[in-house]
């Protein structure tokens, strides 16, 4: 019997935890091993230093300090809902803009899938587009995030914030409801910008584009090479356009394919320690027992999709 | 000034369903009963006031900011404790490039700096010998320890609040109580070598990327 079988059996019978046969059997040993007991009187005495431990106390002006904290955070969020809006307002205002600047410079006539054809008039009453924005598009606005913040592997766990999901609620989905919630977001992520790389391709090939909901545009050919061939040249045209989202898509797509099941939470186009990068949230199973209670963030050079950084935490 | 008699479950549905002055002294109330007790979680878990009060600021906040999400299906206190637990987590990885440093400053313990007679002397050494020998437990163990034999926690509300088996919670707090024993007098616990730490990974350990692994 090992040290760490024998010091859990004692510790267990010193707790008085021991079935009665191997209590029995322990105190049989105990009487004829001299080394066992003198390894039973080390446990005792630790046991009597830890309770002998002093009780710590937080100092008076940690205890104001922490108090006018909370009482900050208290006033904070009393306005937190109104806030809120006001963000959402703003992503939907910067996805209309950066859509709306990438589509027209692209010649693309009626993308009619999203509703977004009135950005081609120039019409810039963004609360009137937004209003005919629906299905995926207007889902996937939650999802892909444009922004001007400048990450580092320090920050990224700010990322939960903006994301579609409080990650602590996925600990509230059933396992289907998971399975459900990572399909639907990941057809969110490729649906969303798809049709817009897609015609993105227009300019190189010379074919007329968006002719409708989920409609290849004329002159696609997905059958050979398929999706990544049409994502390297959205991707060119991508970055001569700076269409954000189109990267967000194709670089989303290297992970998914080789990865088990994961949840996008959340694809923000914004850069990584200077550089240009898309981050990715995804919420991904445990090894444990399947749960989705594992976060993870990819920050992916735009440019060529190359991992930047790396992280994975528990939630 | 009368004591607040509610419980703490009732403390945080007046919290969540109030406002102003009723919502605020219902959350001063939460933070006066539980302060201290986060705290010397935090303390014990780091080894460092600057971390405790960093772990403890964030515990509480979590408890602010998600207070509306508190069910009632277990006690206030084991989801106090879990929150605790994994704020703690959060913060050791996030220092996890910081070297180590071993309390070693005798005013650490004895607060001000006053002179201490040899008897306290002596005490506060054992202090930090046993607070730098939880430091080289595993996360797991360590809270394990921290919760039921300093905190004196039953297994069974540290069980719900780590979400384990009671068994398992059992199991490690003995382990972990031979663990002290060896790395306080390892020459007491004579014929073998101090325990390795933990082979497996805490439930609660940060997970190395695995076998997947970022993209090529």
């Amino acid at each position: 019997m090992n040290v760490s079988a024998n010091g859990e059996k004692l510790a267990a019978y010193l707790a008085d935890e021991l079935p009665a046969d191997e209590r029995a059997a322990l105190e049989a040993r105990l009487a004829r091993d001299a080394a066992l007991r003198r390894q039973l009187e080390a446990i005792q005495r630790s046991d009597a230093a830890l309770a002998a431990l002093p009780p710590v106390e937080p100092s008076p002006d940690f205890s104001r300090q922490l108090r006018a904290t909370l009482r900050e955070e208290l006033a904070r969020t009393d306005g937190a809902d109104d806030e809120l809006a006001a963000r959402r307002e703003q992503r939907r205002t910067r996805f209309l803009r950066g859509a709306g600047m990438a589509a027209a410079a692209a010649g693309i006539i009626g993308v009619a899938s999203f509703g977004v054809a009135s950005l081609l008039s120039g019409d810039d009453d963004t609360a009137e587009v937004t209003s005919r924005l629906s299905g995926p598009a207007e889902e996937a606005l939650a999802l892909v995030q444009v922004s001007d913040t400048d990450y580092d592997a320090d920050s990224l766990e700010a990322l939960t914030d903006g994301a579609v999901l409080d990650p602590e609620q996925l600990d509230e989905l059933s396992q289907d409801e998971a399975l459900d919630l990572a399909q639907r977001n990941t057809e969110q992520l490729r649906a969303f910008s798809e049709p817009l790389s897609s015609a993105l391709q227009a300019p190189t090939d010379g074919a007329a584009v968006g002719t409708g909901q989920g409609e290849a545009p004329a002159g696609d050919d997905r059958g050979s090479g398929g999706v990544e061939e049409d994502v390297e040249t959205a991707g060119d045209a991508a970055r001569a356009l700076d269409d954000p989202f189109a990267d967000a898509h194709r670089c989303a797509a290297e992970i998914l394919e080789s990865a088990e099941t994961l949840i996008p939470l959340l694809a923000e186009v914004a850069t990584f320690e200077g550089e240009p990068a898309v981050l990715y949230l995804f919420a991904s199973p445990s090894p444990d027992d399947g749960s989705f209670t594992r976060l993870e963030v990819w920050a992916v050079a735009r440019a060529d999709c190359t991992v930047l950084h790396f992280t994975q935490w528990e939630l | 000034m009368t004591a607040d008699t509610r419980t703490d479950e009732e403390l945080i549905a007046a919290f969540v369903a109030a406002t102003g002055h009723v919502r605020d002294n219902a959350f001063n109330e939460l933070v006066d009963r539980y302060e201290r007790r986060v705290y010397g979680i935090c303390y014990r878990y780091f080894g460092d006031h600057s971390d405790a009060q960093d772990a403890t600021q964030e515990t509480l906040l979590t408890i602010l900011r998600r207070a509306g999400s508190f069910r009632g299906d277990s006690k206030l206190s084991t989801w106090i404790y879990r929150v605790t637990v994994n704020v703690c987590n959060d913060l050791a990885r996030k220092r996890a490039r910081r070297p180590q440093t071993p309390v070693e400053d005798v005013g650490e313990f004895a607060g001000d700096a006053l002179a201490l007679e040899d008897e306290a002397i002596g005490a506060t050494e054992t202090v930090m010998q046993v607070q730098r020998a939880l430091g080289q437990l595993d996360e797991l163990s360590r809270t394990l320890l921290i919760l039921v034999a300093i905190e004196g926690q039953g297994y069974r509300e540290v069980a719900e609040a780590l979400e384990l088996p009671v068994g398992t919670v059992k199991s490690r707090v003995h382990r972990a109580r031979a663990q002290m024993a060896v790395l306080l007098d390892p020459d007491g616990t004579a014929e073998a070598s101090p325990p390795a730490r933990s082979d497996r990974p805490s439930s609660t350990a940060r997970p190395t990327p695995d076998a997947r692994g970022p993209p090529e």
